[in-house]
C-alpha cells in the first residue's frame, strides 16, 4: 500500500487564503502538512481551512489543525474550517472538542462570511 | 344539661358547707371542752397540793406551839431543884387539854434517870431509866427540842403515842435535863384535831419512820400503811401530787397529795378519791364530745336528707320539662301517622308510667283505636264505631277528656265497652281529644292503667299538651303525605311513560309498564293484553307474575267479563275479592275459581281515542282500590297507551325494515360468495375465500371442517373477525373455544347433515373450561354467544361442515340465519368438493412432474441453494419447466432453469432429454454461451426441444462472478443483501431452435457480494394472461425485495405464493435460488512494523474488513478513527522507546455476534509523562467512540483494548 501524499490546494482572494486538504491526515502526514500549510499563509490575515477532502483526520491531525490556528491566533489572523455534515472530519472534530474552540463552517462560502466573527475565544 | 350540671354542682357544695361547718362546730366544742376538762383538772390538782400544805403547815404549827409551851413550861423553877414542886407543877401541866399531854410527861435528868414523872394513869409504875429512849437521846445529843416518832406508850404499852420533848436549863443556864410530854394517838385530841381542820377527803400523817400518826383520824395501835410504796414515795420526795394512784391504804385511783411538817419530820398525806374529782371532769368532757358528735351526726343527716329532697324535687321538675321537649320534638319530626303513635305510645308509658298508651283516629269505617300494650304485650288495634259507647269515641264526639279512676267507674261509665277494656286489663284510663289547628277533633290519645289511679293533674296537663302537639303533628303528617303520594304518583307516571317510551319492542314497553305499575300499587302479577285489530280478542303482550298456567290466553274482547266492562267504559274496573268477581260476572265464575288471585284491576288503555288493550293487575289478598289509585291507573292507562302504541309501530316497522334488509343482504351475501368461490379453483383458497366472505357480515368467526373419506381433516379454514379480518389455515382448535355443546353439535352435524343452531352460548362459562392459552385468548376476544353449524353439502354427501360463531359483535344467531347458512353450505359444499375434485388428479400429475426433477442440489459451503417446483393450479397435465444445479471441474457451478413449450407427457420427456444434455455439455463447454451454443446443437435432435427457453449460469462462489447467458428466457434476477434487485439483461438471444443452432449466443457477467441471491425462474413466476411481462417482472423485484433478508428457502416458497396471489389461474412455476454466502469475516489479524508509513495500510485493512463483516459505513468510519488511535499510539510510542524494530499487531475480532473488540498491542512500554497533548487527545478519541478501552501494560509490550457493540447487516 502506497501513501499517499496529502493534496494542498491554496486560493488566495486578497487577504484570505483558502487552503484545501485532501487525502488522510495522520501521524504520517500530518507534521509535513502542516508545514506546507504554514508556508502558504504566511502573509494571510484570514485563513480558511476546507477540510472537506479528507477521508481520515486523527489526532496528530487535531493537533496539527490547533497548532495553526494558535498561530493564526498570535497574530490576529482569522482562521476557520470548512467540514461539510457528512464528513468523517467532523466527527474527530466534534469528539476532541476542538469545534467549541474553532469556528467549523459547512461551506466555504459560509466560512467567508462568517470571516468577521470567526476564531472566537 | 348544663343546668342540671349546675344544680348537681350546688347541691355538692351546699353538701360540704353543711359538713365543714358540722365538722368546725363539734371541733370547737371539743377543744372548749378539753379546756374546760384541763382546767379543772389542773384546779383539783393545785387543790390537793394546798391541802396537803394546808395540813402540813398547821401540824408544823401546832406542834411548833406545843414546843414553845413545853419550853415555857421547861423553864419554870421548878425544873431546875425542887423536886416536891416540881411534881406538882408537871401533873398540872399533864393534865391541862390545852397542852394536850394525854400519855403523861417526865423530867428526865442528864444521866438519862427520869427526875420528875407524871404519868396520865396509875396503872404501871413508870421505869425509872429513860436513857435508852429515841428523844430522851435526841436531846441529850442536841439540847434542842425533838418531836418523835409514834413510839409506844411505856405505861400502856399497846397505845401509840408521840413525844415531845425540851431540854431544861437551871438558872444558870445549865443544861439540867430533858422535859418530855407524851401524846396518845389513840384518842382525838388537839393535835389530831388540828391534822383534820383542812382535809376533804381522807388525811393520813406518816412519821418519819413511815409509821402512821394519824390516818384520818385516831390510831389505835402503831401501824404502818398498807400501800409502802406510796409510803416511802412520799417520804422521799419534799411535796407533790400524784393523781391516780393507789392510797395509802390500798384504795385504788385517789387523787394523793402530800407535805412535810419539818418540824417532825412527819408527812402529811391527803387522799382524794379520784371519781370525785379528775375522773368527773374526764367523764363530763367525754361526755360533752359524744354528744357533740351525735348532734353533729344528727345535723349532717338532715341536711344530706333535705339537700336530696330539694334536687329531687328539681330533678322532678327538670324531668317534667326534659320529657315536654322530648315529645315535642319528637313530635315535630314524626313524618306519618304511624310515626307519631309511636311517639305518643312511648311518652305515655314513660312519662305517665301508663300501662298502655291509646290513640285513635277514625277513618271511613269508624273509629280505629291502636292500643299500644295489650295483656300479651303487642300492640292491638280495633275499629269501633263512632257512636259507639267508648271512651276514646265519647272523646271524638263531645272533644272533651275522659277519666275514669276505677273499673267500676268504667263499667258505669260505658257498659258495653266495659268488657272488653276489662278483659285487657284496664282499670283506669284517661282519654283526651287531639285538636287540629281549627279546632277540629281529629282523634284521640290517652293512657291506660292496670290499676286503679288518679292521674295527678301535672301529667294530665301534661298529657294534654302531648295531645295538642300530636294534633299538629297529625295535620302535618296528613299534608306531608297527601303532598308526599301526589309528588310520587306524578314522578312514577313521568318516569314509567319514559321508560315504556324508550322501549324498543311492544313486549319490553309492556313488561316496562308491568313492573313499574305492579311496584307502586303492591300487585302480585299483572297482564298487558292487546285488542286485536279487528277488535275482536284481547291477546297478551307480556305477563309478569304469572305461573306458566295462569299465563292468560286471548280473551273475546267483548262479553261479560272484567276487560270486556273496562273496555267498553274506557276506565277503571276494579274488583276487591274473588266472590265480588263471580258475584258480578256469573260467567267467569269457573274461570275464578282457578285463579289465584283475589283483588284485580282492569284498566283500558286507550291511545287517542280509541282502545288499545288492557292492563290487568292482581293481589293475592283482598285488595280495594281508594279514588286516588283509580284515578292513577286510569290516567296511566292513557298515557302508556300512546307509549306503547308508538313501541309496537316502531318495532313492526323496525321488524319489516330489518326483513327487508336481511333478504337483500342475503341475496347480495350468496352472489358475493358464489362469485368468490368461483375465482379460485383450489379447496383450500375456495376455503379462504368462503370465510373470508363471511366475516364479518354474517359471523365473527367462520370455521369449516371437512371429512374425507378416510375420517375427519384435521386442517380447516378459519376467519375471525380482528380489526383486519385475516384467513389463515390451522387446526381446528378454536371448536374447543366454543365448548362442548358445539363440538357436538359439529359431529352431529357431519353425521347426519342436519344443521344445528346454539341460540345461546355462555362464554364466562366456557373460559374456565379451556385448559389452552390460545383458545381461551379466542374466548376473551370473541366472546361467542351464539353458534351455527351447517353441513356443506355436495351431491347428497356431507363432505363436512361450516361453523358460524358470534359475540363481541352483539349478534345472536335465529332461524333466519339457520336457513341463509344452509343455503351458504350447500353451494359452497359443491365448490369445495368440486375444488378437491380437481387437487386430486392434480396432485397425481404432480407427483410426476416431481419424480422427473428429482435429483440433489450442489452441495457447497459457499452457497446456499434451494430450488422450487410449483405445478400450476389450472392445468392437470404437468408442464415442461425444470431446474438444474451442476458442479463443474473448474470449481464453479453451473445454474439451469428451463421451460419446454407445451404440456404433458411429450413435454416431460423433452424436458428430461435436455435436461440430461445440459449436464452432460456443461462440465466440457467452457463458458454459458459456449454451453448454449452446444445444447442448441444437442437440442436439434430432441423431439418437443423446439423453441425451448434456457437460462444458463455459471457462479464462482470464491469470487462471487456470475457468467449468464439466456436463451429467450426471463432474465435473471439478482437480489442483493444490500440495495435493488436487479435483472440481468445481458446475454440474451432466441430460444432454442430459432435460430441456425451453431449461431453465436452472447452472454453476461456480474459480480455477486457476499449474502446477495441469484434468482433464475421460469415465466410461470412473472407471466399473468392480462398483463404485460414488465409488470410482472417488477411485481417480482418489489416482492423480492422485501424478502431479500429471508433464508434463501423461505424466500422461495413466500416468493411462488406472492406472485400468485390474485393469479387467475397460474402456469407451472421452476425457480431456483443461490445465495452467496458471507465468507467467514468475524475476525482480523494484522501485524505490521510500527511505522507511521503503516497507518494507512492498517485503516485500509480495517475499513474492508469492518465492511465485509457487515458494519455500516458511518460505524466503520467511528471504529477505524478509534483503532487508527491506537496504532498511531503504539507506533509513536515505539519511535521514541529505545527499540526500533517494534511492531503493532491489530487483532480484531466479532464476540457474541455483535461485539466488536479491537485490540492493538505494541512491544515497548508507554510513559505516560511523555504523552504529548495529542496523544491525550488520541485516547479521548478511543473513549468517546469505543464503550470500553483498557490499557493494560505487562513485560514487553502494551495492550489498548476497545470494545464497542456493532449493528450488523444480514445478521437481523
Amino acid at each position: 500500500v502506497t501513501i499517499e501524499p496529502v493534496a494542498l490546494t491554496v486560493e488566495r482572494r486578497d487577504a484570505t487564503t483558502i487552503v484545501e486538504l485532501a487525502g488522510e491526515i495522520d501521524l504520517s502526514t500530518a507534521a509535513e502538512t502542516k508545514n506546507r500549510i504554514e508556508d502558504s499563509i504566511d502573509l494571510a490575515e484570514h485563513v480558511v481551512l476546507d477540510l472537506g477532502g479528507l477521508t481520515y483526520l486523527d489526532s496528530a491531525g487535531l493537533a496539527m489543525v490547533d497548532t495553526l490556528f494558535r498561530r493564526c491566533r498570535d497574530r490576529s489572523c482569522a482562521f476557520g474550517l470548512v467540514v461539510p455534515n457528512d464528513s468523517v472530519v467532523r466527527l474527530a472534530l466534534a469528539v476532541s472538542g476542538l469545534d467549541t474552540i474553532i469556528a467549523v463552517h459547512v461551506t466555504r462560502d459560509d466560512a467567508l462570511s462568517g470571516a468577521g466573527d470567526g476564531a472566537p475565544g | 344539661l348544663l343546668v342540671s350540671n349546675g344544680q348537681r354542682s350546688t347541691h355538692r357544695a351546699i353538701l360540704l358547707a353543711g359538713l365543714v361547718s358540722v365538722l368546725t362546730l363539734i371541733a370547737l366544742a371539743s377543744i372548749l371542752g378539753w379546756r374546760d376538762y384541763r382546767s379543772e383538772r389542773n384546779l383539783w390538782l393545785d387543790r390537793a397540793r394546798t391541802d396537803a400544805q394546808g395540813q402540813a403547815d398547821a401540824m408544823q404549827a401546832l406542834l411548833t406551839s406545843r414546843i414553845r409551851l413545853l419550853q415555857a413550861a421547861a423553864s419554870a423553877p421548878a425544873f431546875r431543884t425542887d423536886s416536891g414542886r416540881a411534881r406538882g407543877y408537871l401533873q398540872r401541866l399533864q393534865r391541862d387539854p390545852e397542852l394536850g399531854f394525854t400519855a403523861g410527861m417526865g423530867w428526865i435528868g442528864t444521866g438519862g434517870r427520869v427526875r420528875l414523872v407524871a404519868p396520865a394513869s396509875q396503872a404501871v409504875a413508870p421505869p425509872s431509866d429513860f436513857s435508852d429512849r429515841e428523844y430522851v437521846r435526841a436531846v441529850l445529843r442536841t439540847r434542842r427540842p425533838f418531836v418523835s416518832g409514834v413510839l409506844t406508850n411505856l405505861l400502856e404499852p399497846e397505845v401509840p403515842i408521840v413525844v415531845l420533848a425540851v431540854p431544861t436549863r437551871d438558872s444558870r443556864g445549865r443544861f439540867t435535863g430533858v422535859l418530855a410530854g407524851g401524846v396518845r394517838l389513840d384518842r382525838p385530841g388537839a393535835l389530831l384535831r388540828e391534822l383534820t381542820r383542812y382535809a376533804d377527803g381522807h388525811a393520813s400523817v406518816l412519821d418519819r419512820s413511815g409509821r402512821l400518826v394519824s390516818a384520818d383520824g385516831p390510831v389505835s395501835t402503831i401501824q404502818v400503811p398498807a400501800n409502802t410504796v406510796l409510803a416511802r414515795r412520799v417520804r422521799t420526795a419534799d411535796e407533790g401530787v400524784l393523781p391516780d394512784v393507789d392510797g395509802l391504804d390500798g384504795m385504788r385511783s385517789q387523787l394523793v397529795s402530800f407535805a412535810h411538817v419539818p418540824v417532825a419530820d412527819w408527812v402529811v398525806v391527803s387522799e382524794l378519791p379520784m371519781a370525785t374529782t379528775i375522773t368527773r371532769a374526764e367523764r363530763r368532757f367525754a361526755f360533752e364530745l359524744l354528744g357533740l358528735v351525735i348532734v353533729g351526726a344528727i345535723g349532717f343527716t338532715v341536711a344530706i336528707w333535705l339537700s336530696q329532697r330539694l334536687h329531687r324535687a328539681r330533678r322532678g321538675d327538670e324531668r317534667q320539662a326534659q320529657r315536654w321537649r322530648a315529645a315535642t320534638l319528637a313530635l315535630s319530626s314524626a313524618a306519618t301517622v304511624d310515626d307519631i303513635r309511636w311517639v305518643v305510645f312511648d311518652h305515655v308509658r314513660g312519662s305517665l308510667g301508663g300501662d298502655g298508651g291509646v290513640f285513635a283516629l277514625p277513618d271511613r269505617d269508624g273509629l280505629v283505636v291502636h292500643l299500644s300494650h295489650s295483656p300479651a304485650g303487642s300492640p292491638s288495634s280495633m275499629v269501633v264505631p263512632t257512636d259507639a259507647d267508648d271512651p276514646a269515641a265519647e272523646v271524638l264526639r263531645t272533644g272533651e277528656p275522659v277519666i275514669v279512676h276505677t273499673a267500676a267507674e268504667l263499667r258505669r261509665r260505658f257498659p258495653d265497652a266495659a268488657s272488653a277494656m276489662t278483659r285487657e286489663g284496664v282499670r283506669a284510663s284517661v282519654i283526651v281529644p287531639v285538636t287540629g289547628s281549627t279546632g277540629r277533633t281529629l282523634g284521640a290519645l290517652g293512657v291506660v292503667f292496670r290499676r286503679e289511679h288518679t292521674l295527678p293533674t301535672v301529667e294530665l296537663t301534661f298529657l294534654e299538651s302531648l295531645a295538642v302537639q300530636a294534633g299538629q303533628a297529625l295535620e302535618r303528617a296528613q299534608l306531608y303525605d297527601w303532598e308526599r303520594r301526589s309528588r310520587l304518583r306524578a314522578e312514577i307516571l313521568q318516569d314509567l311513560t319514559s321508560r315504556i317510551a324508550a322501549a324498543r319492542s311492544e313486549r319490553s314497553a309492556a313488561l316496562a309498564l308491568l313492573e313499574g305499575v305492579s311496584s307502586i300499587l303492591g300487585a302480585d302479577a299483572g297482564v298487558v293484553l292487546r285488542l286485536s285489530d279487528d277488535d275482536a280478542t284481547l291477546s297478551p303482550v307480556a305477563a309478569i307474575g304469572l305461573e306458566e298456567d295462569n299465563v292468560l290466553v286471548a280473551l273475546p274482547s267483548g262479553g261479560e267479563h272484567p276487560a270486556a266492562e273496562a273496555l267498553r267504559g274506557g276506565a277503571v274496573v276494579a274488583i276487591p275479592s274473588r266472590e265480588e268477581l263471580a258475584t258480578r260476572y256469573p260467567n267467569a265464575r269457573r274461570a275464578a275459581r282457578s285463579w289465584p288471585f283475589q283483588g284485580s284491576a282492569d284498566v283500558a288503555m286507550i291511545a287517542g281515542d280509541r282502545p288499545i288493550g288492557i292492563l290487568i293487575l292482581a293481589w293475592r289478598d283482598e285488595r280495594e282500590l281508594d279514588p286516588d289509585e283509580r284515578l292513577f291507573l286510569r290516567t296511566l292507562g292513557l298515557q302508556c297507551a300512546q307509549a306503547l302504541e308508538r313501541a309496537r309501530l316502531y318495532e313492526t316497522e323496525r321488524r319489516e325494515r330489518r326483513a327487508a334488509e336481511r333478504s337483500q343482504r342475503d341475496a347480495a351475501l350468496l352472489a358475493e360468495i358464489g362469485a368468490a368461490l368461483d375465482g379460485t379453483r383450489t379447496s383450500k383458497a375456495r376455503i379462504r375465500r368462503l370465510v373470508g366472505a363471511l366475516v364479518p357480515d354474517v359471523a365473527d368467526l367462520a370455521m369449516v371442517e371437512l371429512t374425507e373419506v378416510d375420517g375427519r381433516q384435521a386442517l380447516s379454514a378459519i376467519a375471525d373477525r380482528d380489526e383486519e379480518p385475516t384467513v389463515v389455515l390451522r387446526e381446528l382448535r378454536e371448536m374447543e373455544a366454543l365448548g362442548p355443546k358445539a363440538r357436538d353439535g359439529l359431529a352431529h352435524v357431519l353425521e347426519t347433515g342436519e344443521p344445528v343452531l346454539l341460540p345461546d352460548i355462555v362464554a364466562k362459562q366456557l373460559e374456565p373450561a379451556l385448559s389452552d392459552e390460545s383458545e381461551r385468548d379466542l374466548v376473551r376476544r370473541l366472546k361467542p354467544r351464539s353458534c351455527l353449524i351447517v353441513p356443506l353439502v355436495a351431491r347428497a354427501e356431507v363432505i363436512g361442515a361450516l361453523v358460524l360463531a358470534v359475540g363481541r359483535s352483539g349478534r345472536l344467531y335465529g332461524r333466519h340465519d339457520l336457513e341463509f347458512a344452509r343455503e351458504i353450505g350447500s353451494r359452497a359444499g359443491l365448490a369445495i368438493e368440486n375444488a378437491q375434485l380437481y387437487e386430486r388428479e392434480h396432485r397425481i400429475a404432480l407427483e410426476l412432474q416431481q419424480s422427473l426433477l428429482a435429483g440433489t442440489l450442489v452441495d457447497d459451503d459457499r452457497i446456499e441453494v434451494c430450488a422450487s417446483y410449483a405445478a400450476g393450479q389450472e392445468e392437470l397435465e404437468v408442464g415442461g419447466d425444470w431446474h438444474d444445479t451442476i458442479e463443474l471441474p473448474s470449481g464453479l457451478i453451473g445454474l439451469v432453469v428451463g421451460d419446454i413449450v407445451g404440456r404433458g407427457i411429450p413435454a416431460a420427456s423433452a424436458m428430461g432429454q435436455l435436461r440430461s444434455a445440459l449436464a452432460a455439455l456443461a462440465p466440457v463447454s467452457g463458458p454459458p454461451s459456449g454451453v448454449l451454443r452446444q445444447l442448441s446443437v444437442a437440442a436439434e435432435r430432441i423431439d418437443g426441444a423446439h423453441l425451448a427457453t434456457i437460462v444458463y449460469a455459471t457462479l464462482d462462489p470464491e469470487s462471487g462472478l456470475l457468467r449468464y447467458a439466456c436463451a429467450g428466457h426471463p432474465p435473471p434476477l439478482v437480489v442483493p443483501e444490500d440495495g435493488e434487485p436487479r435483472l440481468l439483461w445481458e446475454g440474451r438471444s432466441t430460444p432454442l431452435g430459432a435460430l441456425p443452432p451453431e449461431a453465436d449466443r452472447p452472454e453476461g457477467e456480474t459480480r455477486l457480494e457476499a449474502g446477495d441471491t441469484l434468482l433464475l425462474f421460469s415465466d410461470g413466476l412473472v407471466e399473468r394472461r392480462s398483463e404485460p411481462l414488465d409488470v410482472g417482472l417488477e411485481r417480482l423485484r418489489r416482492i423480492a425485495d422485501e424478502l431479500r433478508h429471508e433464508n434463501v428457502e423461505t424466500l422461495c416458497d413466500d416468493l411462488v405464493a406472492r406472485m400468485r396471489e390474485g393469479a387467475q389461474g397460474s402456469d407451472d412455476i421452476a425457480l431456483l435460488a443461490v445465495r452467496l454466502v458471507r465468507a467467514r469475516v468475524d475476525a482480523l489479524h494484522l501485524n505490521v512494523a510500527a511505522k507511521p508509513e503503516q497507518l494507512a495500510s492498517i485503516r485500509s485493512s480495517l475499513r474492508s474488513w469492518l465492511a465485509l463483516a457487515g458494519v455500516a459505513a458511518h460505524d466503520v468510519d467511528e471504529v477505524v478513527l478509534a483503532a487508527g488511535e491506537a496504532c498511531a499510539n503504539a507506533i509513536e510510542h515505539a519511535y521514541t522507546s529505545a527499540r526500533k524494530e517494534g511492531t503493532v499487531a491489530v487483532d480484531a475480532r466479532f464476540v457474541d455476534g455483535d461485539e466488536l473488540v479491537v485490540a492493538v498491542r505494541d512491544t515497548g512500554h508507554w510513559r505516560t509523562g511523555a504523552a504529548s497533548l495529542h496523544r491525550g487527545r488520541g485516547l479521548g478519541i478511543m473513549r468517546a467512540l469505543a464503550s470500553t478501552v483498557d490499557v493494560e501494560s505487562e513485560g514487553d509490550g502494551t495492550t489498548i483494548t476497545m470494545r464497542r457493540h456493532m449493528r450488523r447487516k444480514g445478521r437481523a
